[in-house]
């Protein structure tokens, strides 16, 4: 018989370059998993699919991540969130100043402007915003709101007026011929006023054409409130950056790193979950084919043959209609389908143990069927069910990946893989070359499913008992 | 004696393998004479079956002949490269039935196709009349010539082993090596395949190496008998001589050791061959032999031709 | 006859799931379309009973009354008060003659909205692009994998090895989703999606356009799954080689290239077509997917817009002839397996 021990394990699958390599890919995985909550939050994973958080968050939207400044001779503005310099020059009136250093070559994404107070019943409040440029330009009044809400949020490149009066600024810089072409074709509604904001006071700036205009911006706030008993309590400038973070936002404005991070916890549940019980029942099943024999032992082959030829996918997007979307009927799902892929290695197993000599004294002193298989049987098979489990993780993850892509939330309600490629496919996000939304789900389901290979592979050599071959 | 149909001078075969250099056939030399059985007779291990495949130069990799020459026919068979070996030498001028029977024949090809190939590759004759031929060989082995049809899968043990020889005689060669060719058939299957044996040599003049660890096999059919051990030859000569005299300690021990009816004893030689990776200096069977003097541990034994045509690799006859 | 027994097992076998597979969408099936039945008999009545000046003067209750006569009247009518198992039995004969009634948005090309013509438009297109790739991909996978199989160790085999490894573990649709990124978005060489250019061309025109439309799809599956295809190979044939039939007929004098493409090969084959059928089912749920990344008008597209349009009828057929398909193929398979292998094709 063949006995390692812990040690010899170790030392045996350490010989295995692949093996450590694959171990490495997991460790990173689990790491992922395990402090999901310290490296994301954990309002990420329980309000991803809550629009109203992701607004809150003043996250551009559908861009990519930080670190492409590394590359590329063109730089892009980074998320920054500006501090306020208040004055009260009358009892009824605040003056608010942030000042913004801009650096880069591709303007921010939008500038959103928060503002909490306190608004007596019928009362108002007035905003209004002017954006002094470093070449001493200035754009009047680009907000201007009265207010009756006691939270105010402001976005630049979506609210309403902001966005016509940074073009009218924009347009005296250009010519008559541009002014009237772009009014006939409309086609303000496509162009960004970012551009204008952080471009060179010259003709091409609707454009972007003119080239960045860096130097310190003076956005000027004047909030005015009509009694005494209102109050500013808080105000807030953010930059959104036209870059963000480890891994870019998504059209909908999400940090994509969080549910990437996330991700790999539902990955790894769902892997592991759907490939340990599915072992399990394999091993019994399995043990029990080979060691009770005769008939048993066929129908038990012909029902295992019949479950593995069924086509899992068509099943198991009707079924995910019956069931009520979660994580757990997903791995009940994919377990239905994947207990037989490890039956016959394990039936061959017990059929050679079987034929031991001591297995038969066990039998002739008188144990029972199944003191027989949990204690003589299934110890000797348990080492190499290590092996068979990894083997069978990276089908359960492309399956659960493939299923989520497909149904969406009818899969699983959590946010994962599978899911983020969903809403990627649904925003058409490849072709409007939205890589970095499309690249890392895809490639975490990789280095999954391989990380599980090659361990599964160095562990198969290792822990394959010598009368399997 | 008659012609010389194969002389085997000096022949090393060595299998390379990553814990070291198994040196399993080293150093042999004997000759073959047309019409004549010699019989190669040893434990498993000894380089019996390796000498076989090493004769038509198909040693399995990674072993292959290192040095020596293999003469038919004045062509050495050990320089020959693959083209000529597959057109001149193998089928052609030696043929082989294998160890194992079971697995010999390809399992997806009909009998008739298995028998009728060589005569398709080695001769001009269509498919068609190679099948006539096969059909009139069948019945010399004692098989059915509707048999061509049949898979293997559907034979026997012993129907196969025929096959076997029958497509070992089929191009009518020189020489036809038998390797093992009883060891995995039951004891009347057995007895059925030596006489089949022996029929074809005294029929057809069948020049046979008969390979096996089986020396009361041996006692029946051949004529001379070649005794190895650890890749060396130990004793070669007449087979009734070395049966009734057995010359060679090893030899002794050998034949003590084959069970006779009504003795109650069962005579074996203790220990174990050497390590062929790294075999002692001096004679290999030094360490098992129970007549060991000090010069068996320092110089290899040569050949002493201590009667004619009867050679022996030790000390004791200086 | 062993091979008459063989067939008939893997009929039977086939059958079973069909049946299977059969049950569970007419069960499903018959809870759909009592639903929508029902919800249309409510509204029925509320026209009949409720809403109708006649009544006006009733009671509550007697309107009940009346409404409750109406709806056992409809219930008979479409046979909603027949026990369940004849209710979910009808549904399963629906299905078996390929009824599945009228999808809820979707349209067939020519505006049809029958289940059946949906799917049937879909169909070919499918096949069209799902052989070619597997048929490319066996190609190659063969041919490679026998490559290594005659030279194990070398660097040759070792990267199509690790090759098989890496692609074993990477989803077939994300694949085609970076491969359209890279070919489409980036590079411009590919068409993104679809089956023909808008408007599409003519005569032999359109076909060049069908094949270039083709061709990333193609190249998607074919990408993914070749590298397992040959490892696969690899790992039967050098088994093969071991046996002993193969000195056999080395010592014959039989040539290396047939030996290689005729006994070693030959022997291999049934395995081989075991393994193509235990590929089939691992790639199908793949190719599915990918089809819907590609906008490729096939029935993974179809999964694809039904599933995101709720079309339940839509959904339900095409489990079910997906896996009629399927059971088809690899009983196809199998059959080919019979004749390939002499121990069942003559019995033992």
């Amino acid at each position: 018989m063949y006995v390692l021990g812990w040690r010899g394990v170790i030392r045996e699958f350490m010989r295995y370059k692949g093996g450590i390599f694959g171990l490495i890919l997991l460790i990173f995985l689990v790491g992922l998993a395990i402090f999901a909550p310290v490296l994301s939050s954990t309002d990420v994973f329980y309000k991803w699919y809550e629009p109203t958080y992701w607004a809150a968050q003043n996250l551009p939207k559908g861009v990519p991540p930080e670190w492409i400044n590394m590359f590329g001779d063109k730089t892009y503005a980074t998320q920054a969130v500006l501090t306020p310099e208040i004055s009260q020059p009358s009892a009824l009136l605040y003056n608010i100043t942030f000042k913004y250093e801009y650096t880069a070559d591709i303007p921010p994404y939008d500038i959103i402007i928060d503002i909490f107070s306190n608004i007596t019943e019928g009362s108002q409040m007035v905003i209004f915003m002017d954006i002094i440029r470093p070449d001493g330009l200035r754009i009047y009044r680009v907000v201007d709101v009265q207010s009756d809400q006691s939270i105010v949020k402001i976005s630049l490149r979506s609210a309403v007026d902001a966005p016509k009066k940074i073009f009218v600024f924009g347009l005296q810089f250009e010519t008559e011929e541009t002014r009237r072409e772009i009014t006939e074709k409309g086609l303000l509604s496509v162009l960004n006023p970012m551009d204008v904001v952080f471009g060179v006071a010259e003709e091409g700036i609707v454009f972007g054409r003119s080239g960045p205009l860096n130097g310190e911006y003076i956005f000027n706030i004047i909030v005015y409130r009509l009694t005494e008993e209102n109050t500013l309590n808080d105000i807030k400038l953010t930059i959104a950056g036209s870059v963000y973070g480890i891994m870019g936002t998504d059209a909908l404005g999400r940090d994509l790193f969080g549910g990437i991070v996330w991700g790999s916890r539902i990955a790894l549940i769902i892997g592991l979950g759907v490939a340990i019980i599915s072992v399990a029942i394999a091993l019994v099943y399995g043990t029990l084919s080979a060691y009770v024999g005769g008939w048993t032992d066929e129908a038990l082959q012909r029902i295992q043959e019949f479950v593995i030829s069924i086509p899992v996918l068509p099943l198991l997007l009707i079924l995910a209609y019956v069931f009520t979307p979660s994580v757990w009927n997903l791995i009940f799902l994919l377990v239905i389908f994947s207990w037989p892929g490890p039956v016959k290695t394990i039936r061959s197993m017990a059929l050679q143990i079987r034929e031991q000599l001591y297995i038969t004294s066990a039998k002739a002193i008188g144990l029972s069927t199944w003191r027989v298989i949990s204690r003589y049987i299934l110890p000797q098979i348990l080492p190499y069910t290590f092996a068979l489990v990894a083997f069978s993780v990276p089908g359960a993850i492309l399956t659960e990946a493939g299923v989520s892509f497909l149904l969406g939330n009818q899969g699983a309600l959590e946010v994962t893989w599978g899911r983020i490629l969903n809403d990627a496919e649904k925003y058409s996000a490849v072709l409007t070359g939205m890589w970095w939304w499309v690249i890392p789900p895809g490639l975490m389901i990789s280095i999954a499913g391989l990380a599980f290979v090659l361990v599964g592979n160095a562990l198969d050599r290792v822990l394959n008992p010598r009368l399997l071959r | 004696m008659s012609e010389k149909l194969l002389s085997v001078e000096g022949l090393k075969v060595y299998y390379f393998t990553s814990g070291g250099t198994v040196k399993a056939v080293d150093k042999v030399d004997f000759s073959l004479y047309r019409g004549e059985a010699l019989g190669i007779a040893g434990e498993s291990g000894c380089g019996k079956s390796t000498l076989g495949y090493g004769l038509i130069n198909l040693v399995p990799p990674p072993g292959r002949i290192v040095d020596g020459h293999i003469l038919i026919d004045n062509v050495d068979v050990a320089k020959l490269n693959e083209s000529d070996l597959r057109k001149k030498v193998r089928w052609r001028k030696i043929s082989m039935v294998f160890q194992g029977a079971m697995n010999a024949l390809t399992p997806v090809y009909t009998i008739g196709k298995q028998l009728a190939e060589p005569l398709t590759i080695h001769t001009a004759i269509s498919y068609k009349e190679a099948l006539n031929k096969v059909q009139e060989i069948l019945p010399l082995v004692g098989l059915s010539p509707e048999i061509i049809r049949r898979y293997p899968h559907e034979l026997s043990g012993g129907m196969k082993q025929r096959v076997m020889i029958a497509m070992a005689l089929i191009l009518n060669p020189d020489i036809i090596i038998a390797d093992e060719p009883t060891t995995a058939l039951d004891v009347i299957v057995q007895a059925q395949i030596l006489n089949l044996l022996k029929k074809l040599r005294r029929e057809l003049g069948v020049t046979l190496i008969l390979i096996s660890h089986d020396l009361s096999i041996m006692a029946e059919v051949v004529d001379r008998l070649m005794v190895m051990y650890a890749g060396k030859v130990a004793e070669l000569g007449k087979s009734d001589v070395i049966f009734s005299a057995p010359s060679h300690p090893y030899t002794q021990g050998l034949i003590a050791s084959i069970p006779k009816l009504g003795e109650k004893k069962l005579n074996y030689i203790p220990g174990l061959p050497p390590d062929l990776r790294n075999p002692p200096v001096g004679c290999r069977f030094a360490d098992r032999c129970p007549m060991v003097m000090d010069i068996c541990r320092k110089e290899e034994p040569p050949f002493f031709e201590i009667a004619k045509e009867h050679f022996v690799s030790c000390w004791l006859y200086r | 006859m062993g091979l008459a027994k063989y067939a008939t097992y893997r009929v039977v076998n086939a059958l079973v799931i069909l049946f299977l597979v059969l049950l569970i969408t007419a069960v499903i099936m018959n809870q759909y379309v009592e639903d929508t039945i029902k919800t249309e008999i409510e509204s029925i009545i509320q026209q009949e009973v409720y809403r109708n000046p006649q009544y006006a003067q009733l009671s509550p209750e007697e309107k009940e009354q009346i409404a409750q006569v109406r709806r056992d009247f409809y219930y008979t009518k479409y046979g909603l008060n027949q026990p369940y198992i004849v209710r979910v039995l009808y549904r399963a004969y629906d299905a078996l003659t390929f009824k599945f009634g009228r999808a809820v948005t979707l349209r067939s090309s020519t505006g049809s909205s029958l289940v059946v013509d949906i799917i049937l438009e879909a169909l070919p297109r499918t096949i069209l692009l799902f052989t070619t790739a597997t048929i490319i991909t066996i190609i190659i996978g063969i041919i490679l994998g026998m490559k290594s199989a005659v030279k194990v160790g070398s660097l040759f085999d070792r990267t199509i090895s690790t090759f098989a490894l890496f692609t074993y573990s990477l989803p077939m649709w994300w694949t085609g989703l970076l491969f359209i990124l890279y070919f489409s978005y980036m590079l411009n060489i590919f068409p993104s999606g679809g089956i023909v250019s808008t408007p599409p061309p003519e005569g032999f025109a359109y076909y060049l356009d069908v094949l270039w439309h083709m061709a990333l799809p193609t190249i998607t599956i074919v990408f993914v799954n070749f590298g397992g295809w040959s490892y696969m190979t690899r790992s039967i044939v050098t088994n093969v080689m071991t046996e002993d039939f193969v000195i056999t007929a080395k010592a014959k004098g039989v040539p290396e290239r047939s030996i290689l493409y005729g006994h070693v090969f030959r022997t291999a084959s049934p395995p081989l077509v075991t393994s193509m059928v235990l590929s089939l089912i691992y790639s199908l749920s793949g190719a599915i997917i990918t089809e819907a990344v590609f906008s490729w008008p096939g029935i993974g597209r179809l999964y694809w817009m039904a599933i995101s349009s709720g079309d339940m009828p839509v959904v339900l057929g095409l489990v079910y002839i997906t896996t009629f398909l399927y059971v088809f193929a690899v009983l196809i398979l199998d059959f080919i397996y019979g004749l390939l292998d002499p121990r069942v094709k003559v019995g033992v």
